[in-house]
């Protein structure tokens, strides 16, 4: 019966996903990205205080690890009196609403125009290429801080400000890969049984491009989230009063000889998600790729 | 000759131009041939000398690049030189189906097996997926594939290269088309497994009743498959006729070298003699050519052979060929003498 043993074969998915488990770098990012998906989803009922609560009488109340913390302010107050540890937590919510996002509306305009443009190749495929040089060479701070002074600031025009930055990645990466699956025999044979252009897009070279989508995906998730921090550090993306990681660093400049902790511990959370995401990202690529040769 | 059956195949002039920087390349010069219903034809031709641009040129497969021109183009009589995409689209895979020569990157690896045979007939018929399935089942059952229902599930990298090829050949098969085009679909095949795909072409091809056209640069496959032969040489028919007449009597040089090229089996008090070749290079196909494509590697060549248009001349019935020598004329044995 060994024939019959190997017809069966265990199927794609399950075998990635036993690999997935066994792989340190995806496990472990992995956890930390879901841990801090579910404090955000759940913000409300685990953050201690309201994070707009002002009390200026509990003004700039030291963490944990310091003396003369106070137990009821865990990571402390800030210049506001407000809750530290429930404005990180807050704070987690934009972070991954915008990396989230932008994540997913840039890959949608990048991978769209990619598959055009390597699919048809030729005319086409000039005229995206002049669209991608022409996005490389707007300075992203430049034009955030127009789009702030024309339409004002906001968590929307900075989501969409951020993904009309960041789809040129895809777009390089997916018309590439489409350039080379559209050669493949297996396309041809599509339009030898008939198939329209817009099927073999969809249906053929399409699944065989989420490998790369993904790993750039995460990549860009991990980028619009420190650029959303570092447009709001300079006061072009999220305002005060609403709890941001890079808000909470631009207002921690000021203190950052005498109450240092007020920048790192919005700056540690920033730097361990942006890890996070690049770490699985990483660890996902190992993955697909190791699955595309089994 | 009565008129019950149109031909399936009947091509008139057949062009394929690919413009260059440095000239208009020509591909494919004046092609006419035609495939009958329930044969095989069998084109053959070294590298470059157009057969798979022929191939791609009747399923209007050809890229953006290539231009295709014919005066002609007539499927089971209906001229489809100027249908649209729609309609082409909705034939190809139905009425007319390919095998290409590669059957290790022919099947998309994201899809099974079943996936991609059910696809072809769900495109094509107003069918259910039940249909469909038990359909794709008959035919991988019917290819020679052991265990079906599995191999359904499996992925195409759990496929070796013969197995693949049946699958294709399957697929090819599942609306059951009037026209089959296989592009050199043994070429990447070992030995073992080329006969094997090769008798089961042969076997469906009777059993479907079907047109064949298959292309190769291995006269042997042709000696054993085709009912009819086209030789191609650099984008021209230089010689066409039933398999048997050109084997036993080819009047271009052309294939009469072709034919010296073949390893025989050792005759005694032969063994040990040289194998022959054609000597010279294929001309380019870039820009106009006057006179006969061959005629810088022909040991015939004379004078008028590289002016003009070489005419097709009829040896026998059905059998032509494009030379201004007479039949029979050129057995000197040029090739053998020149050691």
């Amino acid at each position: 019966m060994d024939q019959r043993q190997e017809l069966e074969a265990v199927p794609h998915s399950a075998g990635l996903a036993r690999r997935a488990l066994g792989n340190a770098s995806v496990l472990m990012s992995g956890t930390v990205l879901l841990a801090i998906l579910i404090i955000a989803v759940i913000a409300p009922l685990i953050a201690p205080y309201d994070p707009y609560a002002h009390d200026l009488s509990r003004r700039l109340l030291p963490p944990i690890f310091y003396d003369g913390f106070d137990p009821a302010h865990l990571l402390g107050t800030d210049p506001f009196g407000r809750d530290y540890l429930s404005r990180l937590i807050y704070g987690a919510r934009i972070s991954l609403i915008i990396g989230i996002s932008v994540m997913f509306i840039s890959g949608l305009i990048g991978t769209t125009l990619g598959l055009i443009a390597g699919y048809f190749g030729g005319r086409t495929d000039q005229v995206i290429m002049f669209v991608i040089n022409t996005r490389l060479a707007l300075p992203i701070f430049l034009v955030a801080m127009s789009v702030v002074v024309v339409f004002g600031p906001s968590i929307t025009g900075t989501i969409l400000t951020i993904s009309l930055f960041l789809w040129d990645r895809f777009a390089v990466v997916v018309r590439s890969a489409t350039q080379q699956a559209a050669s493949q025999d297996y396309v041809m044979a599509a339009r030898s049984i008939g198939c329209s252009n817009r099927y073999i897009l969809v249906g053929e070279i399409g699944p065989n491009l989420v490998n790369a989508v993904i790993v750039i995906g995460t990549i860009e998730m991990a980028y619009a989230i420190l650029i959303e921090a570092a447009l709001s550090f300079l006061g072009f993306g999220v305002q005060e009063p609403t709890p941001s990681w890079g808000l909470m660093l631009a207002q921690a400049r000021q203190y950052l000889f005498f109450d240092s902790w007020l920048l790192y511990i919005p700056g540690a959370a920033l730097f361990g998600l942006a890890l996070a995401i690049n770490l699985l990202g990483d660890g996902l690529r190992d993955l697909l790729v190791a699955g595309d040769r089994g | 000759m009565t008129l019950q059956r149109p031909r399936t195949l009947e091509v008139e002039n057949l062009n394929v131009r690919f413009s260059r920087s440095n000239g208009v390349l020509h591909a494919v010069r004046d092609l006419s041939f035609h495939v009958e219903p329930n044969e095989i034809l069998g084109v053959v031709g070294e590298s470059g000398c157009g057969k798979s641009m022929t191939a791609l040129a009747i399923m209007d497969l050809l890229s953006g690049r290539a231009e295709r021109r014919v005066d002609s183009l007539k499927f089971r009589g209906e001229d489809i030189a100027r249908v649209s995409g729609n309609e082409m689209n909705a034939l190809r895979g139905d009425r007319m189906a390919m095998i290409f020569q590669e059957p290790m990157t022919s099947l998309n690896p994201v899809y099974t097996i079943g996936d991609q045979l059910e696809e072809v007939y769900l495109r094509h018929r107003d069918a259910t997926r039940t249909d469909a399935r038990t359909r794709a089942l008959s035919l991988l059952d019917m290819v020679g594939i052991p265990a079906p229902r599995q191999r359904m599930r499996q992925y195409p990298h759990q496929l070796s290269g013969g197995l693949r090829q049946r699958v294709m050949i399957a697929m090819a098969l599942m609306c059951e088309p009037d026209l089959i085009i296989a592009d050199e679909p043994t070429t990447a095949l070992d030995v073992t497994i080329q006969a094997q795909v090769l008798a089961l072409l042969k076997q469906l091809q009777r059993e479907f009743a079907m047109a064949v056209i298959l292309i190769t640069h291995d006269l042997g496959v042709v000696a054993r498959m085709a009912d009819r032969v086209l030789v191609m040489y650099a984008g021209e028919i230089v010689e066409s006729g039933p398999t048997q007449q050109i084997f036993a009597g080819p009047c271009h040089p052309y294939t009469q070298g072709l034919l010296r090229c073949m390893p025989a089996a050792s005759t005694p008090g032969q063994s040990g003699a040289r194998l022959g070749t054609i000597p010279g290079i294929v001309p380019s196909l870039i820009g106009e050519m006057t006179g006969c494509a061959f005629a810088n590697r022909c040991p015939h060549a004379f004078d008028d052979c590289r002016h003009g248009t070489i005419a097709n001349m009829a040896a026998e019935a059905d059998h032509a060929y494009r030379c201004l020598l007479p039949a029979g004329q050129s057995l000197s044995n040029f090739y053998e003498t020149s050691k």
